[in-house]
């Protein structure tokens, strides 16, 4: 059973002009949300994840960041091209955000409630009475013990889990199909993070919404998604279902981001991870965007660019070297020999 | 919210008495005869034969503390010395003239507070844009002309050329009103005391004389609030809290109004608090300028003639004020921030 | 080093930081080449503001006196060439004593912490329970009036800002882990102070240097105007000011505009001397305060 398709991303490019120059974050960026679906995009910090979500609530620091170029369509229409008054009754109705530190995305003069009853106050047209009440609901809903008193309390009195449910509850409060929560569990602690994740799971699959969950953490993809896209420096590397991605990554990036995490079944001498990290906007490798960092890379990728190419039916990765990827993975570790031809 | 009030209440006395102590060092300066002044109440005691008597008496021959513990306890007792510049008492002086100075500040800080955080928050708003880069200049020059070259100007322009703001607190007809014995007053200020008598021409006229000076009082300081403002509602504006406030559809007007701003006025409290407590200073200037009698020309005559005991006792006001302002603007803190509210 | 060249090019994008930074240096200029702008009479006191005649009513500007002359007849020109340098001499003095207070409270607060901490606060409360301008005051009408005693007051009241400025910055570098590092390992105290501590305060106290060096001048001019300042013929702005004061308002029903002059040249010198110091200050806050890089 195919779903309807929510949320199509086609072709996004922003870009941001700073004090040097104009820098482009993300380059032509392409992914897909399924009604009821979760995608999950990972990647390192500065890989443009965060930015990508911000380009589809619009929510670029003004005349700064900048969509120049592709389509947001959601239920049909292009986010890009409406109003900013249009675009309001989207943000929060339809598709809600949550994001990575409660503590500062929470404002801290005001009552957790009454920043939830603002909200709904708003968008379901009820008085502050209702809205309140609706909140007291909201906070029950998300396991906030005492919530008629927790209502009328400020984020610093809460902890840091209590303090994401009841970003959570705001988030859901109008039951948006869209939900984009941007590394929401990082923050927390590791326990709390199973639960808040639970959490997000139980009330997705109650309101039937989609989910975008921006992630550095594989294992949170593992956990919540049903598709992924691997992010590296404003492009995505590798776009796959989450079984046949955790089964057969394609991209060498892929793989470096799997081998870092330690997993009990195999040992290891070390960890493994990528050494060097995410090039600067404005020192962009010629070729391949991985290229400095790719232990297979050969002299084709430090030229040109690969693009995106189908592996397998709805299995997309970015490089040239594909094909012996199920081969080279095998040697990580003595992997700058392998197949590197010498200069 | 409480045991916050009552430590700052306790430190209360420890200040005073720092404050008075460090007042009093400063007479360290001077001989037993110049310093005699600040410890008598009738004029009669400083000829003659009595001085040597009384110099022994209040020990100004002997070691500091007791000059100061003598001092202190005729200050208590509300007995500031004998002013020489103008024969009275020192309290009878500032009983006098300490209304007019209130007065003319609370008219002068009021718009200031209203027009120094509204305009903030516009130059914030419209961050980089001509508003911002005008009003960035006119607070620059506010900051640049001295508030006696400011005052001359306006005196000037507004006595010497159109004739419309005269000088001084009443015309002569007002005066001979307000000293009248059917002129009750209450509270000292002419202008609330002119309505309570229902006495309208003197009112207006009270009103008449002090647009000048609180036109050069208020310049400087709505200037500062204003640039303090702006940086705050800009510093409020790049939170995370405003990027969710947007995420959540509120439109612009409640998230810059309700959000950036109520954070943004708690460090505009503590300026405000530092204004007024500025424009005390700024009374020095401005009244002599306008010879208007309050408690600022009193200390600048008092400092010209040498009037020792009219310094000290000015002083010991000024503490005072300074110090119960600074109190209630902490008070006034704790209830903006909800963060302080606990602790 | 890089970095101060990075915030002079920065400087030097911008109009108005540019317009703050050749005032400053037209000012700068002034007041070393005053001796050849304005030649004293007598080299041995060129602050002493040459009076050509005596007659109370101040001159208009003429081939001699291109300013003017005020009451007692002070050649303006000279007043507002010379009066540059009290203002440059009052600024670094008063700025540079504060500053070492400043430094020397600040980091024995910060760095010690505690009841020291405590007591130092305690007393700089005690301090800034004064309006500024009536400390000084205070401590003029008892020292008497003249220039050096107002420069000592102003120091009197004025450290306290820098206090508390260098006192949050080693509290922030305190925290750092090398810092930490390098107590543990026994680093000098001083070095700390120099190699880590100065660079981390050093931006927000140029700005508040910038800012103050217009402060200073203008808070002595004012005490200058209400007579508490200089002696009468030191050549000083605020003195210049005063001077003009009786002539302005003349209310003798006479033409208020016919000793423009007396006003309108020490103000100019003032308002603009004051604008070149806070367009400076106020464009290194911008570039300097990383809280307003949005």
């Amino acid at each position: 059973m195919v779903k309807d398709v929510l949320l199509q991303v086609k072709n996004l490019h922003t870009v941001f002009h700073t004090e040097d120059g104009t820098v482009e974050a993300i380059g032509g960026v392409d992914f897909e949300v399924r009604q009821g679906e979760t995608l999950g995009i990972v990647g390192e910090s500065g890989c443009g994840k965060s930015v990508t979500s911000l380009s589809i609530m619009r929510l670029l620091p003004k005349g700064i960041g900048e969509v120049p170029q592709g389509e947001v369509i959601y239920k049909g229409k292009n986010l890009l091209k409406l109003s900013e008054r249009e675009m309001r009754k989207i943000r929060g109705k339809e598709i809600a955000m949550i994001f990575q530190e409660p503590m500062t995305a929470l404002n801290p003069v005001y009552t957790v409630g009454e920043q939830l009853a603002e909200m709904v106050e708003l968008h379901l047209g009820m008085s502050k009475k209702e809205a309140y009440d609706y909140a007291i609901k909201m906070f029950e809903k998300v396991g906030i013990p005492m919530p008629e008193k927790r209502i009328y309390e400020y984020p610093h009195e809460l902890s840091g889990g209590l303090r994401q449910r009841a970003m959570i509850a705001m988030m859901m409060s109008c039951n948006p199909n869209l939900l984009i929560a941007d590394e929401p569990t990082t923050a927390l602690d590791v326990t709390i993070q199973a639960q808040v994740l639970d959490l997000m799971r139980e009330l997705l699959k109650e309101y039937n919404s989609s989910l975008i969950m921006i992630t550095h953490d594989l294992g949170v993809i593992a956990e919540m998604a049903d598709r992924v896209a691997v992010m590296y420096a404003g492009r995505i590397v590798e776009y796959a279902d989450v079984v046949p991605l955790f089964k057969k990554p394609s991209h060498p990036y892929t793989v470096g981001l799997m081998r870092s995490i330690p997993r009990p079944d195999v040992e290891v001498d070390r960890l493994d991870s990528i050494k060097g990290v995410v090039p600067d906007l404005f020192h962009m490798p010629k070729g391949c965007r991985f290229s400095n960092r790719c232990p297979y890379a050969i002299d084709k990728c430090f030229e040109e660019e690969p693009p995106l190419v189908e592996v397998e039916p709805g299995h997309y990765t970015r490089c040239w070297r594909y094909q012996e990827m199920e081969e080279l993975s095998k040697h990580w570790e003595s992997g700058e020999e392998v197949g590197k031809t010498s200069k | 919210m409480i045991s916050f009030i009552i430590r700052r209440l306790l430190l209360l006395p420890v200040t005073l008495l720092g404050l008075t102590f460090l007042i009093f060092f400063f007479t360290s300066f001077l001989s037993p005869y110049q310093l005699l002044s600040a410890y008598v109440q009738d004029p009669r005691q400083l000829q003659g034969a009595n001085v040597e008597k009384l110099i022994e008496k209040y020990g100004l021959k002997k070691n500091f503390m007791v000059k100061y513990g003598n001092w202190l306890e005729k200050i208590v007792r509300g007995n500031f010395g004998w002013s020489l510049s103008l024969n009275e008492p020192v309290i009878k002086v500032i009983g006098q003239r300490f209304p007019a100075t209130l007065e003319l500040t609370i008219y002068a800080i009021v718009p200031v507070i209203w027009i120094g955080i509204w305009l903030g928050v516009v130059a914030a708003v419209h961050h980089n844009g001509v508003i911002d880069q005008i009003l960035r200049v006119v607070a620059l020059l506010g900051y640049s002309i001295p508030a006696f070259v400011l005052g001359l100007l306006i005196l000037f322009i507004f006595y010497g050329v159109l004739g419309w703001l005269p000088p001084g607190r009443l015309d002569q007809w007002a005066q001979m009103i307000v000293y009248s014995k059917n002129f009750h007053q209450y509270t000292g200020m002419i202008t609330i005391d002119a309505l309570l008598n229902g006495n309208i021409p003197v009112f207006l006229d009270a009103l008449k004389h002090l647009i000048a000076p609180i036109l050069t009082l208020s310049y400087l300081s709505w200037a500062g609030l204003l640039r303090i403002t702006r940086s705050s509602m800009l510093e409020a504006l790049g939170q995370d809290y405003i990027r969710t406030a947007r995420a959540k559809g509120l439109s612009e007007r409640v998230v810059v109004n309700k959000h950036a701003r109520r954070n943004a006025l708690i460090p505009a409290t503590t300026v405000a608090g530092m204004m007024f407590i500025g424009m005390l200073g700024g009374v020095i200037i401005t009244e002599t300028i306008f010879n208007y009698p309050g408690i600022g020309s009193f200390s600048a005559q008092a400092a010209e003639q040498f009037d020792y005991s009219g310094v000290l006792g000015v002083a010991v006001i000024y503490g005072l004020v300074t110090i119960i302002g600074n109190l209630i603007v902490d008070i006034t803190y704790a209830l903006i921030d909800p963060r302080v509210r606990l602790g | 080093m890089e970095g101060f060249v990075k915030v002079l090019k920065k400087l030097m994008r911008n109009p108005t930081s540019i317009a703050g930074l050749l005032l400053v240096l037209l000012f700068v200029a002034i007041a070393i080449l005053a001796p050849v702008l304005a030649k004293p009479p007598y080299p041995d006191t060129p602050y002493q503001m040459p009076q050509n005649g005596w007659s109370s009513v101040p001159q208009p500007p003429s081939h001699e006196d291109i300013f003017g002359t005020t009451e007692g007849q002070y050649d303006i020109y000279y007043g507002i060439i010379w009066g540059t340098r009290t203002a440059f001499k009052l600024g670094i003095f008063v700025i540079g004593l504060a500053l070492i207070i400043g430094l020397f409270v600040g980091t024995i607060s910060a760095y010690f912490g505690g009841w020291v901490d405590e007591v130092l606060m305690r007393v700089t409360d005690i301090f800034l329970a004064f309006p500024f301008l009536v400390g000084v005051i205070v401590i003029v009408t008892m020292l008497g009036p003249g220039l050096n005693h107002v420069m000592w007051a102003l120091v009197i009241f004025y450290w306290m800002g820098y206090a508390r400025l260098i006192r949050g910055s080693v509290l922030e570098v305190k925290e750092n882990d090398y810092v930490m590092a390098g107590r543990a390992l026994g680093t000098p105290g001083a070095r700390i102070i120099t190699r880590h501590i100065l660079p981390n305060s050093i931006y927000p106290i140029l700005i508040q240097v910038s800012m103050d060096m217009a402060t200073i001048p203008l808070t002595a001019a004012a005490l200058s105007f209400l007579g508490l300042g200089a002696p009468v013929g030191y050549a000083d702005w605020g003195q210049l000011v005063s001077f003009s004061r009786n002539w302005i308002i003349s209310s003798s029903g006479g033409n208020p505009f016919a000793y423009w002059y007396t006003i309108t040249y020490p103000s100019l010198a003032i308002i603009l001397y004051a604008m070149g110091w806070n367009l400076l200050g106020d464009s290194l806050r911008d570039i300097l305060d990383p809280r307003m890089l949005i």
